[in-house]
């Protein structure tokens, strides 16, 4: 079935860049709403209902925290509830504490939507048209941190029968150490192995799988689009000295329904394509 | 064109990010230091690509960095133990500064692969990264005496912990707030101190012993 | 024409008195399978180094080395890379990337090519190998015989001339084994390229080869199509390393071709055929010094169970072999044993408490600089065991500087250390040649005449006939068959010992060298 996140990783990054910018570095209330939903129904589709749920639930606590938490710290805002210690505790400073949590809540679950999709493939082919060079470095770490991870644990049990006698961090040290003469004496054989494929002879080409279609043309044309229309009608809001919304016109409404198609986006994908699947299976 | 970008980078675009954000305005800040510390690791990366590097070079290197990542699962079990920072400072000691950068930065990058990526990877990846290098340019002192290595440790975990409170002070405040950054700071001293004495403790083991490695990796493989 | 010619090559190690090679003369063909073969030491691994200019070890050169007709030593980088392929012993070390396709588009991208052309090529490749269904998985998820055959894939994708091998199935199973021989002789047919390959195993290698090389010391003894090399070897020790078909006809001084394969060698064998057979060595009957029943065991919550209802018995004072195929679990069950694993459910019972195990990688138990280092921290009184296992010598060497056979002693010598009474060693003879392969198992022997247990996972068929008391296989998650080594072996077809498999309907119960020696013998006698 084509998901989301078969879309080419440029286009991908377009995306990801464009909402999560718009979710991490913005506390309009309005926005935040349906960035926020936008990416937990995008998560659920991903990983299901019931994990989305109970991370909505961390968040949801993690927003009445830092909500209750800022009037201590900033004492800006026009309207003051009541003072502790001859600070004023201001309705503003409140508000704003839960466009803060509403920004983290969104940002983190962007950011989990961004691991779902962006596997270490995607990541390395970016940095691959940039830098192969580098692309192949982070290539053999991913390959070589679970391959250490194993040698570890085996070392350490292997261990085990031979030093009873001493503390727990020391073995694990010891064990540790055994683990980097380990890396280093297979770094030469690595070595060997690259430079007996021509490592490093010539400037580096980086093949990949991913290939930008007509189709993945289009997306990243319609995110770009997007992007400016949300920028050009920004609506903004602000929280001090008292909160305020500027005066809307045509422009702001557009740009935060831009904004709430945008955010939608993944999710709208999912839905559509699970369905055509659907009808497809039938007809077969 | 890449050597150009290496000097135009942190010369003359770096000040005018900062500069564009200034102009806009209070709630930029977060978002030009994200971007600041991401420019900020490009130079090390073209640095590195442009380099003369053998595979020798580039093997070490993945594997200086996959140590200190893989050291995150292997110290899980040990509360508040992560030999990331010291792998870092011992890289960049041996390696060398632009070395140790990209140990620091790449060591974020990989290790969040697992432990999730978010808005603190580029300044995990900065700070890591700027720990690397300077540790490098200090490398014969601190290989010289153990006093010098002790003072590095501490410097280097507040540092860490200052580059990242930083960042959340001018996220949730849009500006810097004095008094949230000193809460944060102190609410995090603790765990600071802690991941200070255990990175302390990792180096004065782990200097003398990868040394040793070192020295005979190099007599029998030249 | 001749892809290389090495001219009165010698060489020798920085600070070695001895040389390593000592003039060599060799042309190889275009297109010939070379095997090379040599004892330990013989300096198979150095003169095969020597023929790839990245790989060439330092020290003092003498001679010279022409390869397409043009000086090697002298070959620029980007065209002596692509054209030379090597492959080393270890599967896991040498590859570079995460993900199977990076693996066979590495060499590709070193190059400079374009992307549609890597494309195509790996694409290729990759059906070519059998490794498409693997294409994009983590090369970390690879079996051991899968890793080997992509290393294989990943050099043959740049399309080299001459591809060099140092040992490559050295750490497969008998069945990956013989894939990946057979991939390589594919390769030799279909495509042509040279194939230069030193192994210890010659029971398949042999009569893929059009010459062997045999090297002894240093120097060039012969280099004869395998048929002649029988009879050259007669009195050396190497020919303890041949295919059983060639020893049998050894022994026999028959005239004729020396068979090299179990069909040509049967012909020999049938006029032997008599009533006489192998005797059933009497098993051990002391109660079980471990006992697993229905054990079930898996290393994920939600992964697939690795052992399914299985039960296993080991005597006291026996010498049980386990085989069966990569990832069947066979390292799995010795955790469980050893109890650095628990089983989920199902009972293990231990009825000693003083076990010893050694690790797949044996480098594994060496924590410390020197083997010594590593004694001591066990046990101060170490001197006397390593006298009886002639390894004073290395006691200063790091761990990491002992060759193959070196290190399975010293850490077998480690755990002894510990006076356990229950061995359990992970596939001690991983890398050994036959002749510390037969070292070892009778030094086992000797300890389990004063009272040890081993428990002894193996792929090595012909070492677990030659000094197992029972074997058994795992599969399925279970131990399918389990009997004592004669009858196990002779009762399978496959999963057997070559010897086993050249005697089948002619001697009954013979599975060994020795046991077919008996036969003639009884035959003779008659
Ligand atoms: N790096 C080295 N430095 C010094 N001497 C070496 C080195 N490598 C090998 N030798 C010596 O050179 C000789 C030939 O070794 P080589 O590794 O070529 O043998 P081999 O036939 O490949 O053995 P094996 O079958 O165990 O792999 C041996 O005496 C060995 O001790
Ligand atoms: N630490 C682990 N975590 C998850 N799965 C594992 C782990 N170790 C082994 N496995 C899986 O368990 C199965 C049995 O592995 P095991 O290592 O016991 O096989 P084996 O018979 O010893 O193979 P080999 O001959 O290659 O040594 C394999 O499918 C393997 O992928
Ligand atoms: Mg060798
Ligand atoms: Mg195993």
């Amino acid at each position: 079935m084509n998901t989301f996140r078969n879309l080419h990783p440029v286009t991908l990054l377009l995306y990801f860049s464009f909402v999560t910018v718009f979710s991490v570095f913005n506390f309009n209330p309005v926005y935040l709403c349906f960035s926020l939903l936008g990416a937990a129904l995008y998560f659920a589709s991903v990983k299901g209902v019931f994990v989305m749920l109970k991370s909505m639930a961390g968040y949801f606590i993690m927003l009445l925290a830092v909500a209750a938490l800022n009037p201590l710290f900033s004492h800006n805002g026009a309207t003051a509830l009541f003072f502790i210690n001859d600070n004023r505790v201001t309705l503003e400073a409140f508000c704003f504490g839960a466009a803060l949590g509403l920004a983290i809540a969104s940002a983190l679950c962007w950011f989990s939507c961004i691991g779902e999709v962006f596997d270490s493939e995607k990541l390395l082919y970016l940095f691959g048209r940039a830098s192969p060079k580098l692309a192949a470095v982070i290539s053999l770490s991913l390959r070589l941190v679970p391959g250490i991870f194993k040698s570890f644990k085996e070392i350490h049990s292997a261990q085990s029968s031979f030093s009873s006698n001493q503390g727990r961090v020391r073995r694990f040290l010891s064990s540790f150490s055994a683990v980097i003469t380990q890396s280093l004496e297979n770094s030469i054989i690595t070595a060997d192995s690259m430079n007996a494929r021509g490592f490093a002879l010539k400037k580096r080409t980086r093949f990949s799988r991913f290939r930008f279609t007509a189709y993945d043309a289009g997306f990243s044309a319609f995110f770009v689009l997007l992007g400016t229309f949300i920028c050009v009608g920004w609506f903004s809001f602000e929280f001090y000295p008292v909160i305020s919304i500027g005066r809307l016109n045509a422009l702001n409404i557009m740009s935060v329904v831009l904004f709430a198609v945008m955010s939608l986006t993944p999710f709208a994908y999912e839905v559509k394509e699970g369905v055509k699947w659907k009808i497809s299976l039938s007809k077969i | 064109m890449r050597k150009l970008l290496i000097l135009i980078i942190p010369l003359l675009i770096i000040p005018a990010v900062v500069v564009a954000g200034y102009i806009i305005g209070r709630n930029s800040y977060a978002f030009v230091s994200a971007l600041v510390v991401l420019l900020g690791c490009v130079p090390f990366f073209l640095a590195f690509e442009d380099g003369n590097n053998s595979g020798r070079r580039v093997v070490t290197l993945a594997v200086m960095t996959a140590l200190s990542v893989a050291g995150r699962f292997i110290f899980a079990p040990i509360p508040f133990f992560k030999p990331v920072t010291a792998m870092v400072i011992i890289s960049a000691m041996y390696f060398g500064s632009g070395f140790g950068f990209l140990t620091g930065a790449l060591s974020a990058l990989i290790s969040n692969f697992y432990f999730g990526q978010g808005p603190w990877t580029p300044f995990q990846m900065f700070a890591w990264g700027l720990i690397g290098f300077l540790a490098g340019l200090l490398s014969d002192p601190l290989k010289r005496s153990k006093l010098v290595l002790i003072l590095y440790a501490v410097f280097s975990g507040f540092l860490y912990s200052v580059i990242l409170d930083t960042w959340t002070t001018l996220w949730a405040d849009s500006g810097f707030n004095l008094t949230r950054f000193l809460a944060l700071t102190a609410t995090s001293f603790p765990i600071t101190v802690v991941y200070i004495v255990s990175n302390v403790v990792f180096l004065l083991i782990f200097t003398p012993l990868f040394s040793k490695k070192l020295d005979r990796i190099i007599k029998k493989y030249g | 024409m001749e892809d290389f010619s090495i001219k009165n090559l010698s060489f020798k190690y920085p600070d070695r008195e001895r040389f390593a090679l000592s003039n060599i003369n060799l042309g190889i063909k275009k297109g010939e399978f070379l095997l090379v073969i040599g004892e330990s030491g013989s300096g198979k691994t150095t003169l095969l180094r020597m023929l790839k200019n990245e790989l060439r070890p330092k020290g003092e050169i003498d001679g010279g080395i022409l390869f397409l007709g043009n000086n090697l030593f002298e070959l620029k980088a980007l065209d002596s890379a692509p054209k030379i392929g090597f492959i080393t012993q270890e599967p896991e070390a040498q590859l570079v990337s995460d993900r199977v396709y990076g693996e066979l588009a590495f060499g590709l991208e070193n190059l400079g090519l374009d992307r549609e052309i890597i494309r195509a090529r790996v694409g290729e490749f990759a059906s070519y190998f059998g490794l498409v269904k693997e294409f994009t998985k983590p090369t970390a998820n690879l079996s051991g015989g899968q890793k080997q055959l992509l290393n294989l894939a990943s050099v043959m994708a740049m399309n080299p001339e001459v591809i060099i091998l140092d040992e490559p199935t050295s750490q497969l199973d008998p069945i990956a084994a013989v894939e990946f021989l057979d991939a390589l002789k594919r390769l030799n047919d279909d495509l042509g390229v040279t194939v230069i390959i030193a192994e210890h195993h010659l029971e398949n290698a042999f009569k893929l080869a059009d010459r062997v090389a045999y090297l002894e010391d240093g120097r060039l003894f012969c280099c004869e199509a395998p048929e002649g090399l029988a009879l050259l070897l007669k009195d050396k020790r190497i020919s303890q390393t041949l295919p059983v078909s060639s020893r049998v006809y050894q022994y026999l001084d028959s005239d004729g071709k020396c068979p090299l394969t179990v069909k040509e060698g049967r012909g020999m064998l049938e006029k032997y055929e008599n009533e006489h057979y192998i005797s059933i060595k009497e098993l051990i009957n002391n109660e079980e010094i471990i006992s697993c029943k229905d054990i079930w065991f898996r290393y994920e919550k939600k992964g697939e169970d690795v052992l399914r209802s299985c039960s296993l018995g080991v005597r006291r004072g026996e010498f049980y072999a386990l085989a069966g195929e990569n990832g069947s679990g066979k390292s799995t069950i010795l955790k469980l044993i050893f109890g650095a694993l628990k089983p989920y459910r199902g009972r293990l019972r231990r009825r000693s408490e003083s076990l010893a195990y050694l690790p797949q990688n044996p480098k594994n138990l060496f924590v410390k600089d020197s083997v010594e280092e590593d004694f001591k921290s066990v046990n101060n009184s170490y001197l006397e065991l390593c006298e009886s296992f002639g390894i004073e010598k290395l006691l200063s060497a790091h761990p990491y500087d002992l060759s193959g056979g070196e290190l399975e002693r010293a850490a077998i010598c480690k755990l002894l250390l510990l006076s356990p009474e229950v061995l359990l060693l992970d596939e001690p003879t991983k890398g050994l040649d036959s002749f510390a392969k037969n070292e070892l198992g009778m030094f086992l022997r000797e300890r389990i005449k004063e009272g040890l247990t081993v428990i002894c996972v193996t792929h090595d068929l012909d070492f677990a006939a030659n000094f197992a008391d029972r074997c058994g296989l795992l599969f399925d998650g279970g131990i399918i068959c389990e009997n004592d080594c004669n009858t196990f072996f002779s009762g399978n077809s496959f999963y057997t010992t070559a010897s086993s498999r050249l005697t089948k309907g002619i001697f009954k119960n013979a599975v060994t060298y020795d046991d077919i020696l008996e036969c003639i013998k009884a035959g003779e006698g008659k």
